[in-house]
Parts: structure tokens; C-alpha cells; sequence
């Protein structure tokens, strides 16, 4: 307790104040605008935190972190484009609600939300550090696997209009993970001796083009004028906020899944998050809400994506192993800095520690900050004429694509997905099946080939264990389940009709 | 009893499924040269794109009767316009750079879009793409492509 004393009066002094503020700002901007991220923004910033104390420098990474990933479901909500991998799930209800002229409670739940899942995850990070991390390490490629594969089961849940479709868009994104270099063998595929192609397609680039450039189409081509359905926008920023204390045990189950997904390195918020929205949508009594503005729909992903922050950082502050690309980074930002992750951290200098803790409480309160100062005017987009909207769209897409790898290519990439995702979206193929495919297919694909190679190559050694059989079965359970309501829904249909 | 109402006819469901089941097959095909452990999952991957295609593709065998219908995107001109704008403008960003490409092209789809407003016009299409050339540029230290005239 008095180390967390320590790390409040630590932030107490002016230029930590203003680091802070700045930080905020900083991470709320770049998360919002597609194609930047924390990791790319905390990369930045290391060089000039060279000359900060150290402490101070952690919580600068700790809070972009934490607020960049809120960032991400601004333009998530108000656009339908993504501006963080983690927010995508957030598109599927977010954007559905600012279409019905309820974009500010749809800010103001992943504000809500987001602010949940940011503290649910310090207090684990604060209290549970060592005593969680040895379990979910035990896991090996084994279970790996088959928890990627409980993952693609999740197509099945986000195909409303007929789980075909929803694994056709899996399969595409599968097969468009394939591409460029395998990790374990080093065998190129899908290049057609493209050097573009040898490094494979960016995550981002491939979120870019399907929700952005395909809307920005949708946008020119439709008839309204705008996206709110109405010229006045009804919802409340307040009603919005304290949505997730309406819905406790969605709200806690999201955050401990989350937190405990983030601790697995490389996994994530991009699928914690889809994860988190499929048991959202089994455990709602309107599932068939769910996709068309659903509270839940928004609640359970950024409750999920912000408790991914603090489980990624678990593991690399306790034993250096990052769990996620921006925590990555910010390993990097530490070592830089002199401090070294482990036990010893813990041991020799709590403070440092606790002082980062604190810090990333603080951010959890900014995230309720900038929803009150920030987003009463940037809902307003929705209701601006779409003649203005889709075009500053369109530049803000290119210019994200472009800040990936500055190469053009990426500009003519999202460019044509983004066509083919309008027609796909058109044709009512779900179009979020094709990232959670891209998403998964390399964590699945190598997780199998290293609990193969580890039994001589035999497919044994995806069954080896106990908990792998327990992910099997709850990947059944999930298909299953997802079948039977289905088949249901559409007997309800027929009845409907008939009568 | 029969159900009473009536689907719209959809060609471009046909026209997809076929071009996954193309996509499946050559893809499958082109698996074959890979090494050993890393074409299991291609492999099964476009199989199981073969298969769902081919469903598709009986599901919707009706749809070659609707085949004249497909001309309805050719007849949509904003789709088109918008679609060509789209395609173009990664080439104008090479040649014309950020700014200058993004001005013309934000003109392009406010005037395909059927606004006539032209100062407004003129004013945004400057000014969004000016300030996010400044905040990419000096935020996240971007290089945007600029064109013959530095910018």
C-alpha cells in the first residue's frame, strides 16, 4: 500500500502533470486516426524520454497505451473504421448505433467500458501479478492451437446471415494470412516473386481497406445524407457511460477475459475482443440484437480490448516476455531505460513499479475525461452531410495505409480490397470473418507446426494434453451451438412467413 | 404452405461463389510446390473454400437466369465514378504526392457525391488533406509521398 502512495505522490509534480496530459492527448489522437497505434507512437517517443526519469517514461508508455486502444472506437464508432485492430469488434454495434442517431451513448458506453476494463486490469495487474502468470504460461502450442481455433468458431456466431458465408469470409482471410513467409519453415508462399507480397499483407492495411475504403463506397453510394439516421442526435453520453454497472457480469466477464487473453503472448486484443463480443452475444437474451446496435455489442469489446493492456503487460514486466506488439515496444522502452524486467523489478524497486500502476489508474480516468470533453463534438460527424464526410474519409484511409510502410503499394492494396469488400458487404458476406481469419490463421498455423515438430511431426501432439481436450470441446460446443440457433431462428422465419 | 414472398434476384451471389471456387482450386493447385509442413493448412484452407464455394454455387444455380440483371452496376454511375476515383488515386499519389492527389481527389468525390457548393468544396478539400499531411508528417514522422513540388 505505501508504494502506491509512493506512485501518487511521484506523479504529483508539474512536469509529470504536463507528460501526462500530453500523453493523453497524444494516444487519443494517433488511436483514433487508422493506421497509427500505440506502438508505433510509444516507438516515437522513446528518444525523447532518453532524458526523463525512468518512472516517468513508463507511465508516458503505459498511459498511450491505455488510451490509444480507447482512441481506436472513435472512428470505430462514428465512421465503421477501425483506428486499432482492437476495435474492430467495436464496428459491428458502435457504427450500427451511430446510424441510428445514438453515436454519443455509443461513445459513452466504450468510454464506460473502456474505463472498466483499464481499472479491472491494474487492480489484476496490482494484486494478482505473480500468482496469475504461472498458469497461463503453462500453456503450450498445443492448447495454443486449438484456442485459435475456438477463436475461428466464433465466425460462426458473427454470420447472421448464414454461416457459409461467415467461413467463406474466414477462409479468405485465412488464405490471405498464407501469403509471403511461413515462420517455421521459411517457405514462400502466394509471392508470385513479388517482393511487396515476400512480406506478407499488414493487419492493418487489410482493416484499412475492408472497413474503411468499402465504407467510404457504401458512404458515396447510398441515399441518405448522412450517417445518423436522423438529423438530431438522441442518444446520451451519460446513459452511455454507466451502461456497463447496468450489465455487471457482462462487464467483469470481459475484463477478466481480456486481461487473462493479453497475458498469453501474441494472441491480444484482436481477439480478445472477438472472443469477448461471441460471449457476449450467447449469454444475451437478444442475441439476434446483436450486429444491429446492441449495448452488449459494444460493452464486451472494450471492456476486453483495455483489460488487454494490463494482461499484456503482465508477462513483460514480470518475465520480459511481451504479450502483445505494443507491450513489445514498450519492453523495448524499459530496457532502454536501464530497467529489467523479471522478479528483480519487483524486489529492488517496487516503486518504480507501483509508481507505473498508478499511472495507468490515472489513465483510466482520463479515458472518462476525454469522453466528456471530446465526444459530444466529435459525434457530430454523424450527422454532417455524408459529401463531406466520405471524402476526408477516404484521405484519412490512404494516409493511414501509407503511414504503415510508406509504400504505395499499400495505398493500391486497401484500394482494391476495399472494393471487393463493398461488393462482398453487398452481398452480405460478413466482412469482420475475413479479419478474424487473417488475425488467427498465422497464431494457429504456427502454434501447430511447434506442438507437431515437438512430437517428431506427428498430429499427436495436438491432442497431448488435458486442456487441449477442454479448448476441442469448447470449440464443438461453440459450432454446435451456433447451428442450433440458427436453425431455430430461420424455423422462426418460415413460421412467420407462413402465417 | 409455400412462402409467399419474393426474392430479389442476385446474380453477383453466383458470380462470387464461382470465383471462390476458382480462387479454392488455384490456390489449392499452387499449395502443391510448397514444402511439405507448410502447405497443410493452405491446402486444407482452399479445400474448405472449394467446398463451401461449390455450396454456394448450387444454392444459387437459379441465379443464372438473372445473369441480364447484372448491368444494374454498370448503370449506377456515383459506384462506378467512385470505384475509378478509388483505383486512380494510389497512381496520383505516386506522381501528383499527398497533397495535391488528395485535394483533386476530395474535389472528385464531392462533385461525384452531387455536391455544387464550390467554395466549400474547394476550402475542405485544401484543408483536410493540408492537415493531415501536418499531423502524420509531425506526429508519427510519416513520410508522405510528395510530389514534384515537395509536398
Amino acid at each position: 500500500m505505501e508504494f502506491l502512495l509512493v506512485g501518487f505522490k511521484a506523479l504529483l509534480n508539474p512536469q509529470a502533470i504536463l507528460w501526462l496530459l500530453i500523453s493523453v492527448v497524444l494516444g487519443y489522437v494517433t488511436g483514433a486516426l487508422p493506421g497509427m497505434g500505440a506502438a508505433l507512437t510509444i516507438s516515437l517517443l522513446i528518444p525523447i524520454t532518453y532524458y526523463m526519469d525512468s518512472a516517468l517514461a513508463l507511465i508516458i508508455m503505459g498511459t498511450i497505451f491505455t488510451i490509444c486502444v480507447y482512441g481506436g472506437s472513435l472512428s470505430a464508432i462514428l465512421l465503421n473504421v477501425p483506428g486499432t485492430a482492437g476495435s474492430a469488434a467495436t464496428c459491428v454495434d458502435g457504427y450500427k448505433m451511430a446510424q441510428k442517431g445514438e453515436a454519443l451513448t455509443a461513445l459513452g458506453v466504450s468510454t464506460g467500458a473502456s474505463f472498466f476494463g483499464s481499472l479491472g486490469s491494474t487492480i489484476l495487474l496490482i494484486l494478482g501479478a505473480r500468482v496469475l502468470l504461472k498458469p497461463m504460461l503453462a500453456l503450450g502450442s498445443g492448447e495454443y492451437f486449438w484456442i485459435t481455433v475456438l477463436g475461428l468458431t466464433i465466425i460462426a456466431s458473427l454470420s447472421n446471415k448464414g454461416m457459409i458465408k461467415g467461413f467463406i469470409g474466414g477462409c479468405i482471410g485465412l488464405l490471405l494470412s498464407f501469403v509471403g513467409q511461413e515462420l517455421i519453415t521459411g517457405s514462400l508462399r502466394y509471392t508470385f516473386k513479388s517482393f511487396y507480397l515476400m512480406d506478407g499483407f499488414e493487419l492493418v492495411a487489410l482493416i484499412i481497406g475492408f472497413f474503411g475504403v468499402s465504407e467510404v463506397i457504401s458512404m458515396m453510394t447510398t441515399k441518405q445524407k448522412q450517417i445518423a439516421s436522423s438529423n438530431k442526435l438522441t442518444g446520451s453520453l451519460w446513459r452511455g457511460m454507466i451502461a456497463p454497472l447496468k450489465h455487471p457480469w457482462l462487464t467483469i466477464k470481459s475484463f477478466v477475459m481480456g486481461f487473462f487473453i493479453g497475458v498469453m503472448p501474441g494472441v491480444g486484443y484482436s481477439i480478445s475482443t472477438w472472443l469477448a463480443y461471441n460471449s457476449a452475444k450467447r449469454s444475451s437474451k437478444h442475441p439476434e440484437e446483436f450486429g444491429k446496435g446492441a449495448i452488449e455489442g459494444v460493452i464486451a469489446p472494450e471492456c476486453s480490448n483495455n483489460a488487454t493492456v494490463g494482461g499484456s503487460l503482465l508477462p513483460t514486466l514480470l518475465l520480459g516476455i511481451p504479450g502483445s506488439d505494443t507491450a513489445a515496444v514498450v519492453l523495448a522502452g524499459m530496457i532502454a531505460h536501464g530497467i529489467m524486467p523479471g522478479p528483480q523489478l519487483f524486489s529492488k524497486t517496487p516503486e518504480l513499479v507501483y509508481t507505473f500502476y498508478v499511472g495507468l489508474l490515472i489513465s483510466g480516468l482520463f479515458i472518462i475525461a476525454m469522453g466528456f470533453l471530446v465526444l459530444p463534438f466529435a459525434a457530430k460527424v454523424t450527422v454532417l452531410p455524408l459529401g463531406y464526410v466520405a471524402p476526408a474519409v477516404a484521405v484519412l484511409c490512404f494516409a493511414g495505409a501509407l503511414s504503415i510502410n510508406t509504400n504505395i503499394l499499400d495505398a493500391v492494396v486497401i484500394a482494391v480490397i476495399g472494393c471487393i469488400a463493398y461488393w462482398m458487404k453487398k452481398m452480405d458476406y460478413p466482412i469482420v470473418t475475413v479479419i478474424l481469419g487473417f488475425v488467427l490463421g498465422p497464431i494457429m498455423e504456427q502454434n501447430m507446426n511447434r506442438a507437431m515438430l515437438a512430437v517428431g511431426g506427428s498430429v499427436s501432439g495436438l491432442f497431448a494434453s488435458k486442456l487441449s481436450w477442454i479448448f476441442i470441446a469448447l470449440a464443438v460446443f461453440s459450432v454446435t451451438q451456433n447451428i442450433v440457433r440458427q436453425i431455430k431462428e430461420r424455423g422462426k422465419k418460415d413460421e412467420e412467413v407462413v402465417s | 404452405m409455400k412462402k409467399t414472398d419474393k426474392k430479389e434476384p442476385k446474380p453477383e451471389e453466383l458470380i462470387f461463389a464461382i470465383l471462390i471456387v476458382i480462387v479454392g482450386i488455384a490456390g489449392f493447385i499452387i499449395a502443391s510446390d510448397f514444402s511439405k509442413r507448410a502447405k497443410i493448412l493452405p491446402r486444407f484452407v482452399t479445400a474448405l473454400m472449394v467446398v463451401l464455394g461449390g455450396i454456394q454455387v448450387w444454392n444459387n444455380r437459379g441465379e443464372f437466369a438473372h445473369m441480364k440483371n447484372l448491368n444494374g452496376f454498370v448503370k449506377n454511375k456515383t459506384l462506378l465514378l467512385t470505384i475509378l476515383g478509388i483505383l486512380v488515386y494510389p497512381l496520383a499519389l505516386r506522381f501528383l504526392g499527398f497533397t495535391v492527389a488528395s485535394v483533386l481527389f476530395m474535389f472528385y468525390l464531392m462533385y461525384i457525391r452531387g455536391l455544387r457548393a464550390y467554395l466549400k468544396m474547394a476550402i475542405l478539400s485544401v484543408s483536410v488533406p493540408v492537415v493531415v499531411f501536418l499531423l502524420f508528417s509531425s506526429l508519427a514522422h510519416v513520410h508522405l509521398p510528395t510530389g514534384p513540388w515537395g509536398f
